[in-house]
């Protein structure tokens, strides 16, 4: 945002990390995986990368991970719940791959909030923090971006997806993600992100970067201005994505066996989670993945059954199991929410409509439990009965899991300091001990 | 109601003053319980209103004296104006905490404090008069109860006592104070820190509506503006962290006062006072905006650059006025000349020069939300639609029309004006056969943009309220969104100040009006004659009016009186019900003593040529946002008046300045200075102005779409995303905005990596620098010297140094051809952070 950028001309200097004392609030998940890594055998330590499949418009998560089969008929819906690997727990029954997976998987069934419009109830759950006039606050990719050390030739943070959320708030901009598009993954794209195109070869980019700096002497003098630092820091990394070549590769999926490709499924949800998985196999290490169409005012059922579950089911399945399977699963974070679930009383049109009273998210890999239910809802699904937790409580969880101590603290442009878990607590419950 | 009364109400009730005490802490116990709202409302009136009636019949025996900080001694406590603002002080009714929605713990107070009675109803729900100390306000804020907020208020402080005091003295609370504060006296009225690490005190009095002045010192709530700078201690102790300016923001019982404050970059007496001094004397001011920025400048201690050389200055000035780079002959023949005016002649022929119309055009269509998608009416003239309104702004800007016109024009009028319901008709026909070839008929002749209010969403034809929401942002600088579900929480804005504003549009209808259809119906008939004759008429498009419809007006009801609130300008007067609300809100707008519509606009203006504004975020005018200079933005303001609207004035006198003049090079460790003006600042280049440079670089223009005219810039494109996908990438790319937002920020011109990815790696990008004209042209070039030159005039408007100039002789030298070595220095050129940005 154009008002962002100028105030955060002042950035650089002040933007610095304050790591206050430790252990203030008893043993941390961050404080377990510092003990665990030291500790031998206890096979703790922080995650690497983070997947974050944004469900965009808000996913009937009653119809979908949380069901309701007991309840009165204008609240259970057509769906019917069907048994999983995790024991006792079961889920929608059009998720019959998801089921193959679940005993890798934790479902926290009590997030609960409050703002129930698309935007406002967005930016609560992506960055922790309602929205205020006051002040933008960074996404949790911006803030691991920020945080996590990176892995170089890589860019650190993709997101996947033309509206996926990625607001760097007070960040600077080089805390903002590299952004794919539909289109860029398509054969007939208009432009190619990254990767440089034939006949232009690492030796001609290097040749022409070298004259690049020796001209951009002369702008040396410009160095101490926040415009011309974010560049500098574009210009290295570009020159480091460019030269390893790995991202281009990634995020050419024609290169992934055909077998595996159909297994995620060759809609947009497929092809995003498997980009996403070679993405982190190359060392970016967050990437959100944003599929959409979860607003179900209308046709809710349909919808789900016909398109939404079924593309789903594939491709989230996919991406576990392919993670497990090729050793990632620990140093990967799966996390699957939007921005709040939908009302258990079905509407006139067979919909349903906002509720971010009670939702249900997925999370996976990394130092969680596997296969493990957090929380619970009342019998109609109105209300979070046990667990309670709200959506900067699992976003200080994903934090805390990728090494990031719970004292860290940020400083806006103006100087302001801003603890990175705000108000959230890790939910220590859902974390291996 | 009078006393008395309450006495009798409270005695039918018999409750003794021990049963309300306990009745308040069983409710406290109770209250997780569910219970039914309407008991809970009786129970709540019954409890405030024998409150209320209790002061009279306690007894002041308890003659709490209360010592404050300051050494004031409190001997009766207010409500009003003490236990609430407490209350304030110690965050108890943020949005986090009890002031949230939905409260906390059971608890909720109105957020900071805004509602005194339903905060009254609240608290005396946790107080204890008969063992006062035992109240749960006093327990809980001080943790001695289990309180999710931790432990706010210490049993020992001054805070405790004050509230201890109230319990004690009855808890009591009179709506009507008879001395309630009116204006806040803050001393010193403005802070001048001589160094930084420099500390000093802030006292806070409170002009009181029986003309006695209060000590309110302690009970202030106090904020900096930026903390990095000036820091606040505890007692209103007031220390300089780094140099620069700021606020201090003083909030108490709902007044709200700023003070200025200032740390100097070097100390007063220090070594560098003189060359400082010396330097500014030998430019001397440009004009009286370089008077009020030299005087800050003075305060601050800081040095200024000097004038940036002849070529820096042709640059900015052309990307700034024109949206372009200057060409190569614009470059060679100022730099030549040797006329001592020859910058204020530059700038009255950019001023002059068609593509300045099409800058503010396009600035004018992002505020005003010039959206393909939003338009009404037929799909197939949406885009025409989208140029109509590009070309009523340009062809204003072009004849400098004084700016109330213009505003007039956008915001009253309806579709037909004067014209009959058949005139209109033919006009409709008219425009819509132009839009069919590409043009836009008269449309830019006629006296009203009706096309601002023909909207429509998925939802609603005409949203009103966002509709009110864009004009306070883009016409007063104003954000009023908060205020449509609560109040404003850091401006004076109420949910009834917001329906009063949205009601000045409620009469605006965006359709068909009876009398439209009629003729249609009529027109339709007559068309069919014609066919039946053999004749061909134009077809008849789709025909819709913007107009006024009293009937069809659906007012918002102001929460308070439960009724539809009268239309008022938002921080203005009642509008007359008579006629239409819109005119009046313009007249009032145009008031010399109106607060926000030229100073909104002066500040619009100067933030296109600083990319800041004096008020930042330029929408963002309110109270606790003071202006970084607030006699330049209102001597500013002013000018503008007297000039009688003339925005190329106000940007003559902008462009004239050496506050716009200097060099951009930073002061030596004072990163801070370009916001102070001491430097320029160092910005990215808007999203169509880097895509010029770009085309014109490299001297061909890419078959890009129709409505960028003969000698034209990518500023001539009207819709928010052009049809060219190329083209929309581009614009995408490099931040443009999408017009959806009301806000200043839809635009974002911050540098991203993908930015940098594309200007050196994009397969066409590379391919159009190899087969350019330029680098055709240079490869060809008979004399090399001449060939480097004309590099860089291209590309950095500017002539190489000696250094510059030898390094791409040697890497032609070492090229395999000519031809590789000029894509590789054009490429290089291109990529420079010099091209990338306004410096």
């Amino acid at each position: 945002m154009a008002r962002e950028v100028l105030n955060r001309r002042r950035m650089c200097r002040r933007d610095f990390l304050e790591v206050g004392a430790a252990g203030l609030l008893g043993m941390s998940i961050a404080d377990l995986l510092a003990a665990g890594s030291s500790a031998a055998g206890k096979g703790l330590r922080p995650a690497r990368n983070c997947i974050f499949v944004w469900l965009a418009g808000g996913p009937a998560t009653i119809d979908i991970w949380d069901m309701k089969p007991d309840a009165a008929n204008q609240i259970r819906g057509e769906f019917r719940p069907i048994a999983t690997t995790a024991h006792g727990l079961g889920i929608c029954e059009h998720l019959p791959e998801l089921a193959r997976v679940m005993n890798r998987c934790v479902l926290v069934r009590s997030v609960s909030h409050t703002l129930a419009d698309h935007s406002p109830g967005t930016e609560l759950v992506t960055t922790g923090h309602a929205p205020t006039p006051a002040l933008a606050y960074p996404c949790v990719g911006s803030l691991a971006t920020k945080l996590v050390k990176p892995h170089g030739g890589v860019p650190p943070y993709i997101v996947l997806g033309e509206n996926a959320p990625a607001q760097s708030g007070f960040l600077s901009t080089s805390a903002s993600p590299l952004r794919i598009v539909p289109a860029d993954l398509s054969d007939r794209r208009v432009a190619a992100p990254v990767g440089l195109p034939d006949g232009f070869s690492v030796d001609d980019l290097g040749r022409r970067n070298v004259l690049r700096e020796r001209l951009d002497r002369q702008f040396a003098a410009w160095d101490q201005t926040q415009v011309a630092t974010e560049l500098s820091v574009f210009e290295s990394r570009a020159m480091d994505i460019l030269r390893a070549d790995k991202t281009r590769k990634a995020l050419d999926l024609r290169s992934e066996p055909q077998a595996i490709r159909d297994r995620y499924g060759n809609g947009w949800p497929g092809q995003a989670l498997l980009a996403a998985r070679r993405l982190v196999e190359a060392g970016v290490g967050f990437v959100t993945a944003s599929i959409s169409g979860w607003d179900t005012h209308t046709d809710n059922f349909g919808r789900l059954r016909s398109e939404l579950l079924p593309q789903l089911d594939r491709a989230l399945a996919s991406l576990i199991g392919d993670l497990d399977q090729r050793g990632l699963l620990d140093d990967t974070l799966v996390y699957c929410a939007g921005e709040f679930g939908r009302t258990p009383n079905v509407n006139g049109a067979a919909g349903r409509d906002h509720w971010p009273r009670a939702m249900s998210v997925l999370l996976a890999g990394g130092s969680l439990r596997r296969g493990f239910v957090h929380g619970s809802t009342d019998k109609d699904g109105y209300e979070p009965e046990s667990g309670t937790c709200s959506p900067a409580d699992i976003n200080a969880t994903l934090l805390a899991l990728l090494g990031v101590a719970p004292q860290t603290t940020l400083r806006t442009p103006a100087g302001r300091p801003i603890n990175v878990f705000g108000d959230g607590k890790s939910i220590g419950g859902i974390v291996r001990t | 109601m009078p006393p008395s009364r309450m006495m009798s109400l409270s005695r039918t009730l018999s409750l003794s003053r021990a049963g309300i005490s306990r009745l308040g802490k069983t409710d406290w116990r109770e209250e997780r319980r569910p219970r039914s709202p309407v008991r809970r409302a009786l129970r709540l009136a019954a409890l405030a209103l024998i409150f209320l009636a209790l002061p009279r019949q306690a007894s002041r025996s308890a003659d709490a004296q209360v010592a404050l900080p300051g050494g004031t001694k409190l001997q009766e406590v207010d409500f009003g104006r003490h236990v609430l603002p407490l209350i304030s002080r110690f965050g108890c009714n943020a949005g986090a905490c009890h002031g949230s929605f939905q409260g906390r713990g059971g608890f909720r107070l109105s957020l900071f404090g805004q509602d005194e009675r339903a905060d009254f109803a609240a608290l005396v729900e946790h107080v204890d008069v008969d063992v006062p100390h035992e109240s749960l306000l006093l327990t809980k804020a001080s943790g001695q109860v289990e309180h999710g907020g931790g432990r706010r208020i210490a049993p020992d402080s001054w805070a405790y006592a004050v509230l201890l005091a109230w319990v004690r003295q009855g808890a009591h609370f009179s709506p009507k104070a008879t001395r309630a504060p009116l204006k806040l006296v803050p001393s010193p009225a403005a802070i001048h820190f001589l160094a930084t690490g420099a500390t000093a005190r802030l006292r806070v009095s409170a002009r009181l509506s029986d003309s006695t002045v209060e000590d309110v010192n302690p009970f202030c709530r106090l904020e900096s503006n930026d903390p990095g700078t000036v820091e606040l201690g505890s007692d209103g102790q007031l220390r300089a962290l780094q140099p620069g300016t700021t606020h201090v923001v003083v909030i108490y019982a709902g007044l709200i006062a700023t003070v200025p404050a200032t740390v100097r970059f070097v100390s007063a007496s220090g070594p560098g006072e003189t060359s400082i001094t010396r330097q500014r004397a030998d430019t001397g001011p440009g004009n009286a905006i370089d008077v009020l920025i030299d005087r800050r400048l003075d305060e601050l201690g800081l040095p200024a650059q000097p004038l940036a050389d002849d070529a820096s200055f042709l640059r900015r000035a052309t990307l700034d006025v024109l949206g372009r780079l200057p060409t190569v002959e614009e470059v060679r023949d100022f730099l030549q000349a040797r006329d001592p005016q020859k910058r204020e002649r530059t700038i009255e022929r950019l001023l002059d020069d068609p593509q300045h119309a099409s800058v503010w055009a396009t600035r004018l269509c992002d505020l005003t939300g010039c959206r393909v998608e939003t338009i009404g009416g037929p799909d197939e003239l949406k885009p025409a639609h989208a140029r109509m309104w590009h070309a009523w702004f340009r062809r204003r800007i072009a004849d400098n029309v004084p700016f109330d016109r213009i505003v007039r024009g956008v915001l009253s009028g309806t579709s037909r004006g004067g014209r009959t319901p058949e005139q209109y008709i033919d006009r409709e026909v008219a425009l819509a056969q132009a839009a069919l070839t590409g043009g836009v008929g008269n449309y830019d002749q006629s006296e009203s943009l009706d096309l601002f209010y023909r909207r429509t969403s998925p939802d609603v034809t005409l949203d009103h309220p966002a509709l009110a929401e864009r004009v306070a942002a883009a016409f007063l600088g104003v954000r009023i969104q908060c205020a449509r579900c609560h109040k404003h929480p850091y401006d004076r804005w109420t949910q009834g100040d917001y329906a009063s504003f949205v009601n000045v549009f409620a009469d605006v209808a965006f359709g068909s009006s009876t009398e439209l259809n009629r003729a249609v119906l009529a027109h339709l008939a007559e068309d069919r004659r014609q066919r039946e004759a053999g004749r061909s008429p134009p077809p008849l498009p789709r025909s819709q009016e913007v107009y006024l419809d009293r009937r069809l007006a659906q007012p918002l009801d102001d929460p308070a009186t439960k009724a539809p609130a009268p239309p008022r300008a938002i921080g203005g007067p009642l509008l007359a019900a008579a006629g239409d609300p819109r005119d009046a809100l313009v007249d009032w707008m145009l008031r010399d003593d109106n607060p926000y519509f030229t100073a909104n606009w002066v500040n619009r203006v100067w933030a296109h040529y600083f990319g800041r504004g004096l008020v930042e975020p330029v929408d963002s005018f309110s109270a606790t946002n003071p202006p970084t200079h607030p006699e330049l933005l209102d001597w500013l303001a002013a000018e503008f008046r007297r000039s009688g609207f003339d925005l190329r004035h106000v940007e003559r006198l902008i462009l004239c300045s050496n506050a716009y003049q200097r060099s951009s090079k930073p002061i030596n460790q004072l990163a801070d200075a370009a916001r102070y003006y001491a430097c320029a600042p160092v910005r990215p280049l808007m999203a169509e102005a880097i895509v010029e440079a770009a085309e014109q670089a490299l001297g061909e223009r890419s078959p890009w779409p129709k409505e960028i005219r003969r000698g034209g810039t990518v500023f001539d494109v009207a819709a928010d995303r052009p049809t060219d996908p190329r083209l929309a990438y581009l614009f995408e790319l490099f931040g443009r905005g999408n017009r959806e937002s009301v806000c200043d920020c839809d635009r974002s011109p911050e540098p991203t990596l993908r930015q940098t990815l594309h200007l050196m790696s994009d397969a066409e990008w590379v391919k159009r620098i190899e087969k350019s004209p330029l680098v055709t042209e240079l490869a060809a070039a008979k004399e090399e010297k001449v060939a480097v030159e004309r590099a860089f005039l291209r590309s950095l408007s500017r002539l190489p140094t000696p250094a510059e100039e030898q390094m791409i002789h040697e890497h032609i030298r070492a090229a395999r051809s000519r031809r590789d070595a000029w894509n590789d220095i054009v490429w290089a050129l291109l990529n420079t952070r010099e091209l990338r940005t306004n410096h």
